[in-house]
């Protein structure tokens, strides 16, 4: 191959002849590394002057130079520059061989496994492979979104949360666990993913099928991801790097959700108030709150204010939205600050390396920040002539953050999510204004009267009253050493210690609603009337400390061998793994910073709450303890074979065991192994395609695991200890959390993938186009189980699924030249069905489940696991703007009946719920020392839901959506709109008709300008390796085109994506 | 280099031989356990919880209580809304509480009883198999006075009771018992509970053996066997442990003028929680008709009634000394079915001893007239509406009146007016029984209860 980073160079034995005396001519020609072909266009320099020429056509030059020492210097852009030093005058021509710049054809791929590695030429399984220049493209604190849209086949799932939150190839389970694992400096890395740097990440691997991925067993069948750390190369002098960057990030869109306006919400509260829904709150025992506006309408249906007064202080309130006041008083942009500086060098028989890097976020809270230190050494040393290698790295994180504001989540109303969307939170003047939360405000407002603290609700004095902390550090040492003990046998042992602490605290100072709240609540009357504190005056102090430790251990042999055009390379080990998490955590009543004393409470006896008497509670106890441990033992063994460089087998297999609990000892392990095949098809004799110079066949086939640690084989329950409030306050008791399972088994995935791989001559066009296949076997999966087993569902090994698609990575190189131009095409395809799945789920958990916004799945046999159904919609009913749905193929408005009769096979299916097919196209133009990359991203072939309005819980007076406005009023309005008339009653099989139904189901097909890079690099003068670059980032720059007419954002329903600018530099001496 | 040899593959065997000596046995979680002592068996039956809750629909059905128009329309489910009003559909394809978690009672005692096999004999073994029979006996009992028919003598072989859960077998599904065979095992399980069960448990939430004749004494009185409904309230009776509470003793003022575990209560339950019986609720009401049937100096209803700031009257007099309202087995009601056993059987002067035991208690020192002075001519239809003024807001009346709707002449039509929408209750109707929810019947497809 041709990819050679190095440069050779030597001498031609033509005749070289001298000038005149004073003046050499130095004669040579620029060839192109691997492929003789001369380059035309390339700068030959002599260093530190100004004495330059170009290439010619032929790729050759001339110069001429006085004799002397001299440094020439060869670039053209798009590959790497090179150096040669030399004595004029010479006797012979020069012919320089430049190498492609990695950034326009693939490097010397050196795919890792944790295990191994290996040059992707030797691969049979499915690799991708993620360069530094390729990390380095996008700007972020964190590695892992850093892979979004330039890893083939690995899509961010947007709408699935934290669980779900990249899936690889589509997702292989139901329950288990989602989530690849992540393997660091070759051993799966225990702590957040949030902590590594990636500045220290040279390259990322990702390994997609059985063959790449079986090596790591039972935790495989979600894909790995290997992140290869920098350490440094033997031979290289002393490098210093460094990389600054500064993101801005736009203050999050308060307005994004269609929330209905305030006028419109104070209409349903006047309707339920006249329809008498507010009269239990208002006589309430417990001084139940009531909205602003409620008081209004029930002061003038009590005569204590008149009927235009009202209205006029109504019509006050509508003109507000509090989103407004979020806007100015919470949010602000978000800046991110990232520092990093890297040594590293080497000696004869030594490598090493430090690093260090230090990130600032000021986050969109106003007032809260977190900060990042990472500090990493690494050594490696050769010992007794290079056959013993001794390597150690120690990484050290840091985490500080510091959270005084809440965010607007925490200002609420009692009963509603969030709180009326008409208050405000300041007056004219920026003075804060109390809001309604707890208590009737009549009431929170006379408590000073009664001799209580106050206790009323200011949400911005509130800002900074009640601080978050927290402060965390990871220690990750890593050791190993490997000993050649015979020719091409090598033993290796490593092991790794990681620990994170970490301390939380949240201190709520005397002053804040929370503190008041609760003294107030536990404050008792005595008999002569006086005052008792059950909760001391003072600050509150919730404190959580979280102690993790995992020691992971390592025996490996290698053994290696060529004879003759055979190679072997088999490697067999040992693993054990013990990870020990425990956590406590503790509340302060009657806290005192400045003495750092407590008070004492009762937490025994019930107090009646002040505000009722006739309810009682025990003081709440911020106490709690956990203590989790994680065991794994893995035997494996991996071979591979390869003849003549042509044909590559390998072969994997392991068997990993853990601590499962209440399992038999057999069902606590499971072995797990795969085979693949790779033929060179272009180093076959009988293949002549000059123009298509490399061309590989492989396949592969085997098994990963999957691991559900919940589930027992026994039933099982978990010991606890009554609340204050119980019956028995104080007594032990356990809760029976599953039933008997005798039959439980690991979740398997088949895997077959088939790739193919060529490259043309000169490089300019790379492909790699794979197939796959791939099969979810004893997949554990809830089964609704009838109520009256007690129960109402259970988790087993209950469905299977089956997954198809492809993934093609296209490379080509459009321009070359003083204009480089190349494009990076991805294309992904995941069809994917449950094929087995043991019960029928019902056609309400489908609609509501079946699309994975839930948290919950709903699997249909023979449909993808995520799903969009929905009921068949005729439309609004003219005269009463009912929603009405089918029943017996006649439209109707039995919302009972129809929900109750339509099933599984009556509802319309409309696509699967993630995307089909997916991909990116990026973009990277070159000139002189400029580079701009754009990146499209597109994810294309599925369906969600839109939101809409629910008139049951606006009838419980919670405040809805912005469609409500646009509801069915009148006959004649079902021309217009779908949206349903507002109902006489609450209905919550009437609004599941519509929320459920066809008319609110949307193509989700869209095209985004994902992000843009603009970089210059810097023509440097000094020494070989330096380099100097600035470079700008710009994410979520917005969508190109969608299907839908939807003004929101297909995947983002709650935030727009923000986006950002960043700037930075970096180099390297 | 051999060395390295030695030292890789020792420390492998050291690794190894240490996972065979319970590397894996660990536990995952500290808190999670397999129960397999005594004690893990006497944590599950004490999660009183999910152990000592009954079902609430029953309460809701009755004529103990009126909602008023503003509490039925803030009822938070539609479900008690169609209760309240005897609508055709209830649940509409929500799920029951009162079903799932009457249920889930039945499932811990199986799995309990299960995990007792295993034990040695012991007085704690039998005691716990006691505890888990009578929680499985009390729940099908519980269970059946919502979702099977009323108990009829001539139709036991062929009306449909309730699925009779008697494993742990959750994969399992079970049809429809009749009532014959249900009412049997319901009342083998209480018998083979009574064997096992102490005298007396200070822990209310624990049964003993004077719980299980109280429960027997309501499931005979239920099925209208008289007599055996009589014996088993005399065992009760005599029991040393319990008495009568004076009422003039209580204050009156108090939120919860009774105390948990006051001499009265046999075994502690609650209610499920729904919204109708929220404490604070003061939109729904006792009866105005029920409260007017107490006499100025009946301390029954000072006690247990509580004047709201809308002028209206909920109830406070639950026995669980907190919020929530007593569901369980009490010496009152001891009394009132000893009484009606007495009057039905033509010992009224006997059955005119125990009511007059009772009510002294229940009146200001010096008011209460005798009846001796005062023999009513109908004298169960007053011991039947004295046990109705006595145990209220129980679910005890809905159970009285499935029995009584079907029997002789003491029915009652129970009316509803919601806004100036009026629904009525006749006896025999067929909405005394609550439909199976659609959860339920989705996945175990027995036959549902015809409403109509």
């Amino acid at each position: 191959m041709k990819k050679i980073l190095f440069l050779y160079f030597f001498l031609l034995m033509t005749g070289g002849y001298s000038h005149a005396q004073k003046m050499f001519s130095v004669n040579g020609t620029i060839m192109i590394d691997g492929e003789g072909i001369p380059l035309a266009g390339a700068t030959v320099k002599v260093k530190d002057s100004d004495h330059l020429v170009i290439s010619k056509e032929d790729g050759s030059f001339n110069l001429a130079l006085p004799a002397g020492n001299y440094e020439l210097q060869f670039s053209f852009i798009g590959f790497t520059p090179a150096e040669l030093s030399l004595i004029v005058p010479i006797d012979k021509a020069l012919v320089i061989f430049l190498a492609p710049d990695a950034l326009f054809l693939d490097e010397v791929e050196v795919l890792s496994t944790g295990y191994q590695e290996l040059p992707t030429e030797r691969a049979t399984g499915s690799f991708a492979h993620i360069n530094e220049e390729l990390i380095n493209r996008s700007v972020s604190p964190d590695i892992i979104s850093r892979l979004e849209n330039v890893t083939s086949g690995l899509v961010f799932n947007t709408k699935g949360g934290q669980a779900d939150k990249i899936s690889i190839r589509g997702r292989s389970t139901l329950y288990a666990n989602t989530q690849p694992l992540v393997i660091v400096d070759n051993f799966p890395y225990d702590g957040p993913l949030e902590n590594i740097n990636p500045n220290d990440i040279e390259s990322v691997t990702v390994l997609k099928d059985a063959a790449a991925a079986s090596i790591w067993g039972a935790r495989a069948g979600n894909g790995v991801i290997v992140l290869t750390t920098k350490k440094g190369k033997y031979g290289e002098p002393l490098q210093v790097s460094f990389n600054t960057n500064l993101t801005i990030r736009q203050k999050p869109d308060v307005f994004y959700q269609q929330r209905m306006s305030s006028a419109d919400f104070i209409e349903v509260e006047r309707l339920l108030f006249g329809r008498k829904y507010y009269n239990s709150a208002i006589s309430s025992a417990n001084k139940s709150p009531i909205t602003p506006a409620v008081e209004i309408l029930y002061a003038m249906d009590q005569g204590t204010i008149s009927q235009e007064e009202g209205e006029r202080q109504l019509e006050g309130l509508s003109a507000h939205d509090i989103r407004a006041d979020y806007n100015q008083y919470y949010y602000r942009p978000a800046v991110f600050q990232q520092y990093a500086l890297q040594l590293a060098g080497s000696t004869k028989n030594q490598i090493f390396g430090l690093s260090m890097g230090y990130d600032n976020s000021t986050l969109d809270l106003s007032g809260n920040t977190e900060s990042r230190v990472t500090t990493r050494a690494n050594h490696e040393v050769k010992l007794l002539g290079d056959r013993i290698k001794f390597t150690n790295l120690i990484n050290l994180v840091q985490n500080r953050s510091q959270k005084p504001n809440e965010g607007p989540g925490s200002v609420v109303f009692t009963g509603l999510t969030d709180t009326y969307p008409y208050a405000r939170l300041a007056d004219e003047n920026g003075l804060p204004l109390s809001m309604v939360r707890d208590y009737r405000a009549s009431y929170a407002q006379k408590a000073e009267s009664l001799g209580l603290l106050n206790w009323e609700y200011y949400p911005l004095n509130e800002l900074g009253l009640s601080p978050e902390s927290t402060t965390a550090q990871e220690i990750r040492w890593t050791s190993a050493i490997s000993g050649e003990i015979a020719q091409g046998l090598t033993a290796e042992l490593s092991y790794q210690y990681w620990t994170r602490s970490a301390y939380q605290d949240q201190l709520f100072s005397r002053d804040s609603y929370f503190t008041r709240n609760i003294i107030n609540s536990f404050t008792q009357r005595l008999v002569d009337g006086s005052l008792s504190y059950a909760i001391p005056m003072g600050d509150v102090l919730d404190e959580t400390t979280t102690r993790a430790e995992s020691q992971q251990f390592r025996s490996m042999i290698r053994y290696s061998s060529v004879w003759g055009l055979h190679g072997l390379n088999l490697l067999a080990g040992f693993e054990a793994k013990q990870m020990q998490t425990n956590s406590s955590s503790h509340r302060y009543y009657g806290y005192n910073p400045d003495l750092a004393a407590s008070g004492l409470v009762d937490y025994q006896n019930r107090y009646p709450y002040f505000y009722n008497s006739g309810r009682s509670s025990t003081i709440p106890s911020g106490d709690g303890l956990s203590d989790l441990s994680d065991r794994f033992l893995s035997y494996y063994f991996n071979a591979g074979y390869s003849y003549n460089k042509t044909v590559d087998f390998t072969a994997s297999l392991r068997r990993d065991q853990s601590n499962l609990f209440g399992v038999k000892s057999n069902q606590r392990g499971v072995p797990l192994g795969s085979v693949g095949l790779g033929w060179t098809i272009s180093q076959m004799s009988f293949y002549k395609w000059d123009e298509l110079p490399y061309v590989k066949l492989r396949t592969s086939f085997g098994y990963n695991g999957n691991i559900d640690r919940t589930l027992t084989g026994e039933t099982t329950a978990i010991f606890l200890t009554s609340s204050g409030s119980s019956t028995n306050p104080g007594m032990p008791y356990s809760r029976i959390l599953n039933p008997p399972y005798p039959e439980l088994r690991w979740e398997r995935i088949r895997i077959i993938n088939t790739g193919l791989d060529v490259e043309s001559k000169s490089g300019r066009i790379g492909a790699t186009l794979e197939f796959y296949w791939k099969e979810g076997l004893d997949l554990i999966s809830d089964t609704p189980l009838p109520t009256s087993s007690g129960l109402d569902k259970f988790r087993g090994n209950a469905a299977n699924t089956k997954s198809h698609g492809m993934d093609l990575t296209l490379n080509t190189v459009n321009l070359q030249g003083a204009m480089g131009w190349n494009t990076q095409w991805l294309f992904s395809t995941n069809r994917e069905v449950v094929s087995k799945y043991l019960l029928k789920s019902s056609p309400a958990n489908i609609l509501t489940d079946g699309s994975g916004g839930s948290g919950l799945v709903s699997p249909v046999e023979g449909f993808p696991l995520f799903a969009i159904f929905s009921y068949k919609w005729a439309g609004l009913d003219p005269a009463t703007g009912n929603p009405l749905g089918y029943l017996d193929n006649s439209p109707s408005d039995d919302f009972l009946s129809i929900i109750r009769r339509t099933t599984q096979e009556d509802l319309i299916y409309h696509g699967s719920a993630k995307p089909t097919v997916f991909g990116s196209i990026r973009n990277t133009f070159q000139y002189l020392g400029f580079s701009l990359s754009l990146n499209i991203s597109y994810k294309l072939g599925y369906y969600y839901r839109r939101e809409s309005v629910r008139y049951s819980p606006l009838l419980t007076g919670t405040p809805g959506h912005a469609d409500y406005a646009k509801r069915w009023q009148n006959p004649g309005d079902e021309m217009l709109t779908e949206i349903p008339s507002l109902p006489a009653a609450r209905n919550s099989n009437r609004d599941n008709l519509y929320i459920y139904s066809e008319a609110l189901v949307e193509k989700g097909d869209h095209i985004r300008l994902q992000d843009i890079n603009l970089a210059y690099r810097f023509p440097l003068k000094g020494k070989r390796a330096s380099n100097l670059e600035i470079y700008s980032y710009l994410n979520n720059l917005g969508m190109i085109w969608k299907a839908a007419d939807d003004p929101l954002d297909p995947d983002f329903r709650t935030m727009r994506p923000l986006r950002s600018i960043a700037f930075g530099i970096r180099g390297t001496f | 280099m051999k060395t390295y040899i030695k030292i890789t593959l020792l420390t492998s065997l050291v690794m190894m031989s240490f996972a065979c000596e319970g590397f894996l046995d660990e536990r995952p979680n500290k808190k999670i356990l397999i129960p397999t002592t005594i004690d893990d068996i006497r944590a599950m039956l004490d999660n009183s919880s999910e152990m000592n809750i009954v079902p609430a629909f029953g309460q809701l059905g009755s004529d103990d209580l009126v909602i008023s128009d503003a509490g039925w329309a803030s009822l938070s489910t539609t479900s008690e809304q169609n209760a309240y009003i005897f609508a055709e559909e209830i649940f509409q394809g929500s799920a029951s509480a009162d079903w799932e978690y009457m249920y889930r009672q039945i499932f811990v005692a199986n799995v309990a009883l299960e995990q007792l096999q295993e034990f040695m004999p012991s007085t704690a073994k039998k005691e716990l198999n006691g505890e888990a029979l009578f929680h499985r006996a009390h729940a099908h009992f519980m269970l059946a006075q919502l979702f099977a028919t009323p108990y009829l003598a001539n139709t036991v072989s062929t009306d449909l009771a309730i699925p009779l859960r008697l494993n742990s077998n959750v994969q399992e599904t079970t049809p429809r018992s009749t009532m014959m065979p249900f009412y049997s095992q319901v009342l083998m399980d209480l018998k083979e509970a009574f064997e096992g069960l102490p005298e007396y448990s200070a822990i209310k939430t624990r049964p003993s053996k004077v719980a299980a004749k109280a429960l027997e004494s309501r499931v005979y009185l239920t099925m209208g066997e008289f007599e055996k409904a009589e014996l088993a309230a005399d065992y009760a009776l005599a029991s040393s442990y319990y008495e009568l509470l004076d009422y003039n003793l209580l204050d009156p003022e108090s939120a919860y003028p009774f105390a948990t575990y006051n001499s009265e209560v046999i075994f502690h339950t609650s209610l499920i929680s729904h919204s109708f019986l929220d404490d604070w609720n003061s939109e729904v009401w006792i009866n105005p008709e029920l409260e007017a049937l107490y006499s100025d100096d009946d301390l029954r209803s000072v006690l247990y009634s509580i004047q709201r700031s809308n002028g209206a009257i909920s109830f406070k007099g639950q026995y669980t000394g907190d919020y929530s309202r007593f569901g369980g087995l009490a010496l009152d009601e001891v009394y009132f079915i000893k009484a009606e056993c007495l009057a039905r059987r033509g010992q009224l002067e006997e059955a005119v001893n125990f009511m007059d035991l009772i009510l002294t208690t229940r009146f200001k020192y010096g008011t209460y007239v005798g009846y001796e002075n005062r023999m009513p001519v109908d004298l169960l239809a007053e011991i039947l509406q004295e046990k109705r003024k006595s145990l209220l807001f129980r679910g005890i009346n809905w159970i009285d009146l499935r029995r009584l709707n079907f029997g002789d002449s003491y029915g009652r039509v129970i009316n509803r007016t919601v806004d100036g929408q009026k629904y009525t209750l006749s006896p025999k109707s067929n909405k005394f029984n609550y439909p199976i929810p659609d959860s339920e019947i989705n996945l175990n497809p027995v036959p549902n209860n015809d409403r109509r």
